[in-house]
């Protein structure tokens, strides 16, 4: 177990001043910083848009563009990033020479994509957090304080979008693995979101993984309670499903590297 | 031996085979030369030895042991390299020997030590995208010794490097075997890259091994395959003159004549002289290993 979590560290340092670290940085303070500057030019219209519960508006404010299109777009991207560190240095083959079991290569690598996952979410929080108290800070007609910070709203809602992601994750797992060509598994990635957005009316797109993250936000689920089960089973089954396919999948390949 | 392979074959998806009935014996403290022209077969033979490509029936043995059944205590004993560097282009020499380090648990001695062995510590710093096509090779060479191997393999490890990159990492290749006691698989498509330094060779084409044995065996086996190239003042009569001893062949004003040692060059520059006939320009005709391909298959 150490061995693995020592290979998890190489996996890691891999990543060091690649395009995967500047995308998580930038892209979870997006559209904080975007919607601290509106607040900033609009206080007429904005200051009124809050009404009495101005945190929970500006944190779902905040997250509807990210649930909608920058997490799923940065999923697609960050997964294949990271993969092809080994394709474009031509690292592959000297991993798998290396004395290491294919799960240990297999869910090492998992392990860093959806660190950077996570730590996208837990700074995307903590930016909404700041990006609240500093339009506070520089307009006092905004009234954001410490202790309105909604957390356990927060909370929720990173949860359940992290849930939503699952699937779509493997998926792109399974894609950037399979394909040395990094436009491949992006163009077919960002082809099965476009489609889902197409399909956003369909009656069954609860059964479709790339519109979970976006269902998981936009459904009512005080309205429609069912839903929210129907997304967490449905997660939860193709996050499993996804895996155990792409993990079959990857390791049949009768060549490796 | 290290390394055996019993009758390892191998066909591609596409149905085409690559390898036929591959015996290969690397002895234990050697550095074997595994030659072959550029699609032999070598690279594939490589990756099935160290399991990057994956077969039903192994028939490859290395320290005795199965290669399917044992791989990770195998490959605890192997540094490999295969074609090109494999290196992280954004990391600087240092923090890719630690990445590959950490899934050996290797400290950090062990990692200045190898730079020291290679030649590479001044440039510990730099990022492997800033080093040149010799540095690079040196970097995996340091790489493929990390954790103390018993066995290297190496893809054409001097592949793009110029004459003088080529004479540094034969040096370092006959220090590792000789000082580290390594015993070292080098793959080439060249001849004169490997002939000074290797021990033993093996020689295949189009998947078959065509040869193998002691580097001794196989110049032998060059001797009787080599030809001297002759330019006289009467080519017919010089060649009927020689018929009757060598094998002679006419080439535009040229003759190129077989032979087996260096006594025979002295006679046919003799009886040339005896004759009266002038010799201009005598000279060896350079083995190549294409020429000896075809001296072996024709055999």
């Amino acid at each position: 177990m150490k061995r693995f979590f020592l290979n998890v560290k190489a996996e890691f340092l891999k990543t060091k001043g690649t395009t995967a670290v500047l995308l998580t940085i930038l892209g979870s303070v997006f559209i904080p910083v975007i919607n601290l500057v509106i607040c900033m030019e609009r206080p007429d219209v904005m200051v009124g848009k809050f009404g009495a519960e101005p945190w929970l508006v500006f944190v779902k404010f905040n997250w509807k563009n990210v649930a909608a299109i920058i997490l799923p777009l940065y999923g697609i991207l960050m997964t294949s990033l990271i993969v092809q560190i080994e394709y474009r240095n031509n690292t592959w083959k000297q991993v798998y020479a290396l004395p290491r079991r294919f799960a240990d290569i297999f869910f090492s690598k998992a392990i860093v994509i959806h660190s950077f996952l996570l730590s996208f979410l837990l700074f995307f929080n903590i930016a909404i957090v700041l990006s609240g108290l500093l339009t506070s800070q520089i307009n006092s007609k905004y009234a954001f304080s410490w202790d309105g910070v909604p957390w356990e709203l927060m909370l929720t809602t990173t949860s359940r979008i992290y849930l939503g992601l699952l699937a779509l994750m493997n998926i792109q797992y399974w894609l950037s693995l399979r394909f040395r060509n990094f436009v491949i598994s992006l163009g077919i990635g960002m082809g099965l979101w476009i489609v889902g957005i197409v399909l956003m009316d369909w009656d069954k797109i609860v059964y479709y993984p790339y519109m979970y993250p976006f269902l998981m936000f936009f459904t009512d689920f005080k309205v429609h309670p069912e839903t929210l089960l129907k997304l967490k089973i449905g997660s939860a089954i193709s996050f499993i499903l996804f895996l155990v396919l792409c993990y079959r999948n990857i390791y049949k390949l009768p060549e490796r590297g | 031996m290290l390394i055996k392979t019993t009758n390892l074959n191998y066909t591609f998806r596409s149905k085409e085979q690559v390898l036929f009935n591959l015996n290969l014996e690397v002895p234990a403290g050697s550095i074997y030369g595994f030659l072959g022209p550029n699609g032999a077969g070598k690279t594939t033979t490589l990756k099935l030895l160290l399991g990057l490509i994956q077969i039903e029936d192994s028939n490859i043995k290395i320290f005795g042991h199965d290669v399917r059944d044992n791989r990770i205590a195998i490959l605890n004993k192997i540094g490999s390299l295969i074609e090109q560097p494999s290196l992280y282009q954004h990391l600087t020499g240092y923090e890719n020997l630690k990445v590959f380090g950490l899934s050996y648990g290797i400290v950090q001695a062990r990692i200045i030590e190898v730079l020291n062995i290679v030649g590479l510590s001044g440039a510990v710093g730099k990022k492997v995208s800033a080093y040149s096509l010799g540095m690079k090779q040196r970097l995996s060479i340091a790489l493929a010794l990390l954790h103390d191997p018993e066995l290297l393999i190496l893809d054409e490890p001097t592949n793009g490097l110029d004459p003088n990159g080529i004479v540094e990492i034969r040096g370092l290749l006959r220090q590792l075997n000789q000082k580290y006691h390594k015993t070292i698989l080098i793959s080439s498509h060249l001849l004169s890259e490997i002939e000074k330094i290797a021990t033993d060779v093996g020689i295949i084409q189009h998947g078959k091994l065509l040869f193998q044995g002691t580097f001794i065996e196989l110049q032998q086996l060059q001797s009787k395959h080599s030809f001297i190239e002759v330019r006289v003042n009467a080519t017919q009569e010089a060649k009927d003159l020689l018929d009757d001893k060598f094998k002679v062949l006419l080439t535009g004003d040229r003759l190129r004549i077989a032979y087996e040692n260096d006594q025979q060059i002295a006679e046919i520059n003799q009886d040339l002289a005896s004759k009266g006939i002038k010799v201009y320009q005598l000279g060896l005709i350079e083995n190549d290993l294409e020429e000896l391909f075809m001296k072996t298959i024709s055999k």
